[in-house]
């Protein structure tokens, strides 16, 4: 029995091994389900942050952690530079070249410029913008340092599809431009290695950008052709951006740059920091080009004809007078001249508005201008109808006063809503 | 003149006066209030100036007292084995130098005598005493000292501390320096300050005999001064020229620059023997400031001319439409019945005020008695 037993039992242990080693070849334990591109499932949650006491590595495994749904393909995810091979950062050695560099301390500083070459087109009723720009990323990595005995030129460098097959091979910085409408229509990279280990990785690409309009202070506003570049896949702790002296000069318009009805000015470099999970910050450096908008261009379709209509009530109450009996003009032909006014108000922003979009809302000149136009046919309106037709000032303080109100308003109004729409055109250069 | 002409004209005259005068009271108060939130940014950027150069010196002074005091620095100086300083310091300064922009190290004799230079091992036995007064100092009296020198690189924060051998005698000094640069970098970085220095040309083409680069260019020259570094070379060209530079005393103005306003602040650079030797400028933008104050004025006008015109308004229609006219008709009606004109009845009573409505009355009465 004992025998038969034990036999039983090494059967029974043969078969759960199999089993065991079966379910281990059919279903590894981890990996090939994301190495292979595959649905993320339940277990493929993003990863939370490393604590903020973890070590670097450990903090470096949880940024490449995070790194991987950043390297699905979106428009507004497109990424300055390829995602490198970057799975399982921390197991590489001293030999893998894609794991952060830690040679010269953590945070790693990456050093960036941006150039603008061309401005294709800026529409800021879209608040869109095409432009073909150079981003320079420049950090150091000392295990790509080497003699400069080597390299007659003072440094190594790779081009276009070279340089792609050589950064997939090595750490780069992953920069998202978080306001690229789409994917861009040109790509092209430099990638030079000099001696004391310090890398530079030029990206020249044209692609279409998002931006947000203030037109407060249209048409002497200024904007931004903003880059907004972050660092998504390492915090501030083992990333951080950086602005150096030669990132300034770097970073200007092309000389001789144009843009129609715009002019460039410089560029400015803003660095600053966006909030992730459990406390974590990621770098942002936002790249503008000041651009002015040339006023004389909006001066003939929206001003001339806003001015204009201003003198819509004031014929209203000018063509107008008074007499013993009250006044000579029957107050429903001047109300029909007030009424008038208010359809073509009304026509002229549907034609401005739908023209210039981007000073549809908010407070500005033009949407001013046309409050004073409202508020002045109402005031015409208002003369129209107490004056000429009820004659109340008459009936409340008499005839006298009444002509004499009246003598003051041909005057006062104009003087008034002139001085209005000029301390508005004033306010809005200020 | 008659009285319906003066009496309003000197009303409006009165009321305008008064209006501009209070316009112009307010437009004033907004100036100064402007100028004071203007001048606690100049004061606050000089601040900064300070506290950044104080931190970089103070940290300057840390690592050279550090390193003077390792025993192995001391011995190998004590013996004058420049080899065995140099093995023992050079991979120390080389990561002092990549991480921390600490740009030069120095270990000088007695009395001051260049005796190893960590960036620049080969150069050594030249004696900067002549030059550097501040080393001198050191040396003789055996104290650190900290400031901006200028010295062959250019200008940098340097600290000097004395060394002694192993039995605690004197017997030179150490000295750590670390790059402008990085210093005024930081200062945009932390307080979005612009900021760029200014080096006496004369004096930076005979003290910096091994500056790098093309510092020393026509393109960098500001009247008497050499533009050693920048945050913003094409801001600091619009906003500093020949003229402003040359100051003897801290020196604030406003400058539009692409198409903003900056504040500038002027700090002149001494060194450790109190002659000038820089400019320190410094720039801040405030467009946003400037613009606040342009529509709070375009603003005051507004409210000045409203008033004008409805006070004005207001006087006439009073004047001429309670007082004048209805007297005028009255008049009008008094000569015409002096001329036997009996048949124009006054107005109806509620046309005029009270003083006048006895007048009326009495006409009537008068025109009753000429008509029966």
């Amino acid at each position: 029995m004992k025998r038969a037993r034990g036999l039983s039992k090494g059967v029974f242990t043969v078969l759960l091994s199999a089993l065991i080693a079966f379910g281990l070849v059919v279903f590894p334990i981890r990996g090939h389900r994301a190495a292979r591109g595959a649905p993320a499932s339940s277990a493929d949650k993003p990863t939370p942050a490393a604590p903020p006491g973890a070590s670097p590595s450990a903090r470096a495994a949880a940024g490449a952690a995070k790194a991987s749904p950043s390297a699905a393909p979106s428009a507004s995810a497109a990424a300055a530079t390829p995602a490198p091979a970057k799975a399982d950062a921390t197991k590489g050695g001293e030999d893998d070249l894609t794991t952060l560099p830690l040679g010269t301390g953590l945070p790693l500083g990456i050093r960036v410029g941006v150039f603008y070459l061309d401005v294709k087109s800026f529409d800021d009723t879209k608040g869109e913008f095409v432009a073909t720009t150079d981003v320079r990323l420049r950090w150091t990595d000392l295990r790509h340092r080497f003699p400069a005995s080597e390299e007659h030129r003072g440094y190594r460098e790779v081009r276009f599809g070279e340089a792609d097959k050589k950064l997939e091979t090595m750490w780069s910085p992953h920069l998202e431009i978080a306001n690229r409408a789409e994917a861009p229509s040109f790509t092209m990279r430099r990638l030079r290695i000099f001696p004391n280990g310090e890398v530079e990785l030029m990206t020249r690409t044209t692609a279409r950008y998002k931006v947000a309009i203030d037109a407060a202070r249209f048409p002497f506003d200024r904007q931004h052709l903003l880059l907004d570049l972050i660092v998504r896949d390492s915090d501030t702790d083992e990333v951080e951006l950086a602005a150096q002296h030669e990132d300034v000069e770097f970073s200007r318009p092309a000389r001789g740059l144009t843009i129609d009805g715009w002019t460039a000015g410089l560029v400015d470099l803003d660095l600053s920091e966006v909030a992730g999970w459990n406390g974590d910050r990621y770098g942002r450096l936002e790249a503008a080009l000041d651009v002015d908008r040339d006023p004389k261009g909006a001066l003939a379709p929206v001003f001339i004809p806003l001015v204009a209509s201003l003198l819509i009530p004031l014929l209203a109450i000018w063509m107008n007078k008074s007499d013993e009996d009250g006044f000579e003009v029957e107050a429903f032909e001047l109300a029909n001249v007030v009424i008038g006014g208010l359809f073509s108000v009304i026509a002229l922003s549907f034609a401005i508005y739908s023209a210039y979009g981007v000073i549809a809302g908010g407070d500005n000149t033009v949407t001013r201008l046309f409050g004073l136009n409202y508020v002045s046919l109402a005031s015409a309106l208002g003369v129209v109808v107490l004056f000429f037709r009820f004659k109340l000032p008459a009936k409340l303080f008499g005839p006298y006063v009444q002509a004499e109100m009246f003598r003051v308003i041909l005057w006062a109004l104009p003087v008034l809503s002139t001085a209005t729409s000029i301390a508005f055109i004033l306010a809005a250069k200020a | 003149m008659t009285f319906r002409r003066r009496a309003p004209a000197i009303l409006i005259l009165i009321t305008t006066v008064i209006v501009s005068a209070m316009s112009y009271f307010v437009h004033e108060l907004t100036d100064v209030m402007v100028e004071s939130a203007e001048a606690s940014s100049f004061k606050l950027m000089r601040a900064v100036l300070t506290d950044v150069l104080a931190d970089n010196e103070e940290a300057a002074l840390v690592r050279a007292e550090l390193i003077s005091s390792l025993p192995a620095v001391r011995k190998a100086f004590a013996k004058r084995d420049r080899t065995a300083l140099l093995d023992e310091c050079k991979d120390m300064f080389a990561e002092q130098q990549e991480k921390y922009g600490m740009d030069e190290a120095q270990f000088h004799l007695p009395p001051g005598v260049s005796f190893l230079r960590l960036h620049e091992p080969g150069k050594f036995g030249d004696d900067e005493s002549g030059a550097r007064p501040m080393l001198v100092d050191v040396i003789k009296n055996k104290m650190h000292r900290k400031g901006v020198v200028l010295n062959s690189r250019g200008v940098s924060v340097t600290s000097i501390v004395p060394m002694e051998d192993m039995d605690g005698k004197p017997n030179g000094s150490f000295e750590m320096g670390l790059d402008l640069a990085p210093v005024l970098d930081e200062i945009k970085k932390a307080y979005a300050i612009e900021a760029s220095v200014y080096i006496d040309e004369k004096k930076l083409r005979e003290v910096a005999v091994d500056l790098k680069g093309d510092v020393l260019s026509e393109k960098n020259r500001v009247g008497k001064y050499i533009r050693f570094y920048a945050t913003h070379t094409d801001l600091s060209s619009m906003l500093i020229k020949d003229t402003d530079v040359d100051v003897a005393e801290p020196r604030s103005y406003d400058r539009i620059a692409n198409g903003a306003t900056w504040g500038v602040q002027l700090v002149p650079l001494y060194d450790y023997a109190n002659h000038q030797i820089g400019v320190f400028a410094l720039a801040r933008d405030f467009s946003e400031v400037t613009a606040m104050e342009g529509r709070s004025k375009v603003w005051q006008i507004l409210a000045s001319v409203f008033a004008i015109v409805l006070l004005a308004g207001a006087i006439l229609i009073v004047i001429r439409g309670m007082l004048l006219r209805p007297l005028a008709s009255l008049n009008e009606r008094m000569a015409a019945l002096a001329a036997g004109d009996a048949t124009k009845p006054a107005d109806d009573p509620a046309t005029y005020c009270e003083e006048l409505r006895d007048l009326a009355e009495n006409y009537e009465r008068l025109r009753a008695g000429k008509s029966s």
